[in-house]
């Protein structure tokens, strides 16, 4: 009886997190591609890595991409202090160049954009972070940064 | 209590005479070398744990997301099988690196799962997933520095929900709130074992608040060790927080290898080891490569103690040849 006790706390993390993964796989797979112009803040580190902290920006994103042509503003990122938050993870040895086009998107005339898997009900997933249309590691290349 | 205080008491109700005092004194000054074996595998099982969750947190764009959900897993599962061997075979030391490595591969898995399917969630969220998936290996561990993890974990959720709330307004300073709330939770986490023990019958004791007074000394030297030691650009100031953490550790772990008290070395070992992990980060430019250092680090501890190990047997032997 003791080891089946032991053998399921040690694989019950185990399972959690795979079957979160697995949910979190269908929800990014099966829900429609949106996409939304963003507006932001500075990127910042926490154990979990390089991020983009950045807003929504609802008043230059097409609504048409929903249902009743309604933006769900309330469905998307997380609710802080100065707003809805969300967050893009980028890899360390890129955040540094990402970071300066980012503050400097004004200047350089750059659009960023960040397509969503949205299935309405469930959680919106970012799945690319797109510089003038392009996919952002695409854009760097291209500009070779 | 030390052993050598437990010992004292003993020979006073005349539960055992002088002369077996001594005997158990020798003996567990002998076995000793044991808590040298776990502490080595404690701190080699934190080096690399937290190696692997800044090499995570590095997010390495050469390798694809499904590549690295399927490394961290296939590490998980053997994880959970080598803990689960160790048990099996009382090995007690590789037990606690195991679990250790399994505790904090259960955080850097969730910051992995919210980086590759760019999650929002605040740490308050995290550190709650955290903390109740790696509630097995907390409870399997006998590690004081899992436990602690695992009591932080709980005050910066509570910190940043609830209480922080409350306190920020009275003392208006996030790390004084975290102190606050690690002083909470050790109280209670304290009371929980008085009450399991079965020794004492009330939660909060003048030996707890002396515990805690304890505790706060102790946080307040690693908050100034860190705050000085670790973001000073003066190099003077660095070396002299350096020089007050590391002398009042030290200064620690020598009275209680004089006391005997096993538990207050390894708790000021660990300590030590944190400052100098912090120390370490600090210093070393990136995730990528401080990771890379953290494991290496780690590995290199294991290498030591089997190496050391395998002496120590192979000169007992050459003894018992003479």
């Amino acid at each position: 009886m003791k080891k089946h006790i032991l053998i399921t706390s040690l694989v019950l993390p185990f399972i959690c997190l795979l079957a979160w993964v697995l949910f979190l796989t269908i929800t990014r797979n099966t829900g429609s591609e949106i996409t939304v112009n963003i507006a932001g803040y500075d990127p910042r580190d926490l154990l979990s890595g390089h991020y983009i902290a950045y807003q929504i920006d609802w008043d230059h994103t097409d609504c048409t991409q929903f249902d009743g042509n309604v933006c769900p503003k309330k469905e998307f990122c997380k609710e802080a202090h100065w707003g809805r938050q969300c967050r893009f993870y980028i890899p360390e040895n890129q955040a540094k160049d990402l970071n300066n086009l980012f503050v400097m998107r004004f200047h350089n005339n750059l659009k960023f954009e960040v397509v969503y898997s949205y299935r309405k009900g469930r959680t919106p997933i970012a799945k690319k972070l797109l510089i003038n249309g392009d996919e952002w590691q695409e854009y760097m290349r291209n500009k070779k940064l | 209590m030390s052993l050598l205080k437990k010992t004292t008491v003993w020979v006073q109700e005349q539960i055992i005479t002088p002369e077996q005092k001594e005997k158990i004194l020798a003996f567990e000054r002998q076995s000793g070398n044991h808590t040298f074996w776990n502490t080595a595998f404690i701190i080699a099982g934190i080096l690399i744990g937290l190696g692997i969750c800044l090499l995570i947190a590095a997010n390495w764009s050469v390798l694809p997301a499904t590549v690295k959900l399927i490394g961290d897993f296939a590490l998980f599962g053997a994880l959970i099988f080598a803990i689960y061997w160790s048990i099996q075979n009382q090995h007690k030391g590789l037990k606690e690196l195991f679990t250790i490595l399994a505790f904090l591969l259960v955080g850097g898995t969730i910051g992995l799962v919210g980086q590759i399917f760019q999650l929002s969630g605040g740490w308050n969220n995290f550190a709650l997933a955290w903390a109740l998936l790696g509630l097995p290996y907390v409870i399997l561990s006998r590690s004081i520095f899992i436990n602690m993890a695992w009591l932080v974990l709980l005050g910066s959720i509570f910190n940043g929900k609830y209480l922080g709330k409350i306190l920020e307004y009275i003392v208006g300073n996030f790390t004084i709130n975290t102190i606050i709330d690690i002083i909470i939770l050790y109280a209670i986490y304290w009371g929980i074992t008085k009450i399991q023990d079965k020794t004492d019958k009330y939660i909060v004791l003048p030996k707890t608040i002396g515990k805690l007074l304890i505790w706060s000394i102790y946080l307040l030297v690693i908050y100034i060790g860190c705050r000085w030691g670790l973001i000073s650009s003066h190099n003077l100031q660095a070396f002299g927080a350096y020089l007050v953490v590391f002398g009042f550790l030290g200064f620690r772990m020598y009275m209680a290898t004089r006391k005997q008290n096993i538990s207050s070395f390894k708790r000021n070992a660990v300590l030590a080891e944190i400052y100098i992990f912090a120390i370490f980060a600090s210093k070393m430019g990136n995730l990528w490569m401080s990771g890379w250092g953290f494991i290496l680090g780690g590995l290199f501890i294991l290498a030591f103690v089997f190496a050391l190990r395998k002496t120590t047997r192979y000169i007992k032997q050459m003894e018992i040849f003479k």
